[in-house]
C-alpha cells in the first residue's frame, strides 16, 4: 500500500473493522515494526526510530479509546504533551495553554481534576490538546468521535478544520465515514491492508464504491 | 513502584539494601566518615543498579511476568553470593554516627533511633514531593499508568525505566546504611528485611505509598508488642498470621485499588 500526506491537508483512512487502520497508524508511530517497506516524514525513514523520536520529529498521535492518563490531572496530561519539544521555556508553555484553552475552553475549568473524572468528550479534547501541546506537524488520529455526542463531534471536526488551517496535516481514522469525509480534503478505502480505493473527499462522497466498501 | 512501573516483583530488592551496607562500609573504610558513605553507597548501588536493568530486566519486559520474577531471584542470589566472595560471611557492625541517648516518655532513647525517625519520615516527605511536584516524578506516574503512550508522546521511556529502577536501588541502598548501626551487617540480611518489606507493601496495598506507611505503623507496634511475650521465631509467625489473616478478608490490603495485582 502506498499513501501520502502533504502539510495542512486531512486524509481519512476508511475501512471497516480489522481491516488494517489502526495497524497502520501504530507502525507509523513506530509502536508496531513493518516486516519492509518504507513510512517518510520529512525524509526520516520512521520505521527505523522509536514512538518517542517520532514523537520528537513533530508527529502526534490521537489513539483510540483516548488513552490519557487517568490519575494526573488535566494539567499533568497537557504538560506531558510538552515532553516532544525541545524548548520547554515558560512562554512557550504559555502560549500553547492559551492554545489549547482558546480551542477547549472547558478544559481550562478542569485542569486540576484527574483526567478519570472528566466526560468522555472532554477526554477526547485533552487527548487532542496534549498533541496540540507538542505542536505536532502531523497528527494520526484514531477514532476521535467514537462514541461521542453531537456537538462533541461537531467541535472535533471544527477542531480538524482549524488544524488545516494551521498547515497541520492530520490522518484520520473514522468509522463514521460522512464525519470523516465532511471534514477531509482526500481519503483512502482500506480492505484487508491494501488501499482499494482513493480519491477526493467529494469524489467518495459520491463513488458506488464507497457504498459498496463501505456500506454508506 | 517497581512493580508498577516495570511489572517485575524485584526479588533482588533486598540484596541491594545489603549492598548499600556493604558499599557504605568500603566507603567508611577509606573516607572514615559515615556522611560521605551516605551519599556514596546510594550512588554506587545505583549505578549497580542502571546496569543491572539494562543487561538483564530490559530483554524481559516483553514476556510473561513470571520471567522476572525468576531473574530477579536469580539476581538476589548472585548478588548474597558476590558479596561473601568479597566481604567474606562473617558479621560486621557499622558505628553508629551519632551517639548517646536522650530521655523521651519515661525511657532513655538512643539518638541514632532519633535520628532514624527523623531521617526516614524526610525521606518519606522528599519522596512524597518528588511523585507530585517535580516533572520526573509525574513522569514516572505516568509511565505506570501507560508506558507505551508515554513513548509515544515524546519521552525515552527505557531511559525512564533504568533511572527508576536506579533510583530504587539508591534508596534501598540508603535503607541498608542507615539501618547498618542498628542491625549486624552480612550477606544474608537482605532476606529478612525483603520478607518484611512484601509484608508492609501487601498489607498497605499495592500502589499505595500512604498505605505502606500506615502498614509498616503496623507491623512495627505489633513486632515490638508481640516480642514482650514470645521468642523471635514466634513473632515472625504472628506477623505472617497478621498478612494472611489481612489477606483473605481485603486481598487488596488497607489502600490498595481493586485489580492492582492483575
Amino acid at each position: 500500500m502506498s499513501l501520502e500526506i502533504r502539510s495542512g491537508e486531512a486524509v481519512a483512512l476508511l475501512g471497516k473493522n480489522g481491516m488494517g487502520k489502526t495497524t497502520l497508524m501504530k507502525t507509523a508511530m513506530g509502536f508496531l515494526k513493518p516486516w519492509r517497506g518504507a513510512i517518510e516524514f520529512d525524509g526520516h525513514d520512521l520505521t527505523r526510530l522509536t514512538p518517542h523520536e517520532i514523537a520528537r520529529l513533530g508527529i502526534g498521535f490521537v489513539p483510540e479509546s483516548r488513552r490519557i492518563f487517568p490519575g494526573l490531572t488535566v494539567r499533568e496530561n497537557l504538560e506531558l504533551g510538552l515532553s516532544a519539544v525541545r524548548d520547554r521555556s515558560t512562554a512557550l508553555r504559555r502560549r500553547r495553554f492559551e492554545d489549547v484553552f482558546h480551542h477547549f475552553p472547558r478544559l481550562s475549568e478542569r485542569l486540576d481534576q484527574p483526567g478519570k473524572t472528566l466526560s468522555g468528550g472532554e477526554q477526547q479534547m485533552l487527548a487532542i490538546a496534549r498533541v496540540m501541546m507538542a505542536g505536532a506537524r502531523l497528527i494520526l488520529m484514531d477514532e476521535p468521535t467514537q462514541g461521542l455526542a453531537p456537538a462533541v463531534i461537531r467541535l472535533i471536526r471544527g477542531m480538524i478544520t482549524e488544524l488545516k488551517r494551521l498547515g497541520v496535516a492530520v490522518l484520520l481514522v473514522e468509522q463514521n465515514a460522512r464525519v470523516a469525509l465532511g471534514v477531509c480534503d482526500r481519503g483512502y478505502i482500506m480492505e484487508k491492508g491494501l488501499i482499494v480505493f482513493a480519491a477526493s473527499a467529494t469524489e467518495l462522497r459520491e463513488s458506488p464504491v464507497t457504498r459498496e466498501k463501505l456500506g454508506v | 513502584m517497581i512493580f508498577g512501573l516495570l511489572g517485575v516483583m524485584n526479588f533482588a530488592h533486598g540484596e541491594l539494601y545489603m549492598l548499600g551496607a556493604y558499599a557504605g562500609i568500603a566507603v567508611i573504610g577509606v573516607t572514615h566518615s559515615f556522611w560521605v558513605a551516605l551519599i556514596a553507597a546510594p550512588l554506587l548501588v545505583a549505578a549497580l543498579g542502571a546496569v543491572t536493568e539494562v543487561a538483564t530486566l530490559r530483554p524481559l519486559y516483553r514476556r510473561e511476568p513470571l520471567y522476572g520474577l525468576i531473574l530477579t531471584f536469580g539476581l538476589a542470589l548472585v548478588f548474597r553470593e558476590g558479596a561473601r566472595q568479597i566481604w567474606g560471611g562473617d558479621m560486621r557492625r557499622v558505628l553508629p554516627p551519632v551517639t548517646g541517648s536522650t530521655p523521651l516518655l519515661g525511657m532513655t532513647y538512643p539518638n541514632y533511633r532519633l535520628f532514624l525517625l527523623g531521617a526516614s519520615s524526610a525521606l518519606l516527605l522528599l519522596i512524597w514531593l518528588f511523585f507530585t511536584r517535580t516533572r520526573a516524578g509525574v513522569l514516572v506516574r505516568a509511565a505506570v499508568q501507560d508506558a507505551e503512550m508515554l513513548d509515544g508522546l515524546g519521552v525515552n521511556v527505557p531511559r525512564l525505566f533504568t533511572l527508576t529502577f536506579a533510583g530504587s536501588a539508591a534508596l534501598a541502598a540508603l535503607a541498608g546504611l542507615l539501618l547498618a548501626p542498628v542491625f549486624t551487617v552480612y550477606p544474608q540480611m537482605g532476606v529478612e528485611m525483603i520478607l518484611l518489606a512484601f509484608i508492609v507493601v501487601i498489607l498497605g496495598g499495592m500502589g499505595s505509598m500512604g498505605g505502606s506507611v500506615v502498614a509498616a505503623l503496623v507491623i512495627g507496634t505489633a513486632q515490638s508488642l508481640f516480642s514482650l511475650w514470645m521468642n523471635p521465631q514466634r513473632v515472625a509467625i504472628a506477623i505472617f498470621a497478621i498478612m494472611i489473616v489481612v489477606l483473605i478478608v481485603r486481598p487488596r490490603g488497607f489502600f490498595g485499588r481493586e485489580g492492582v495485582l492483575e
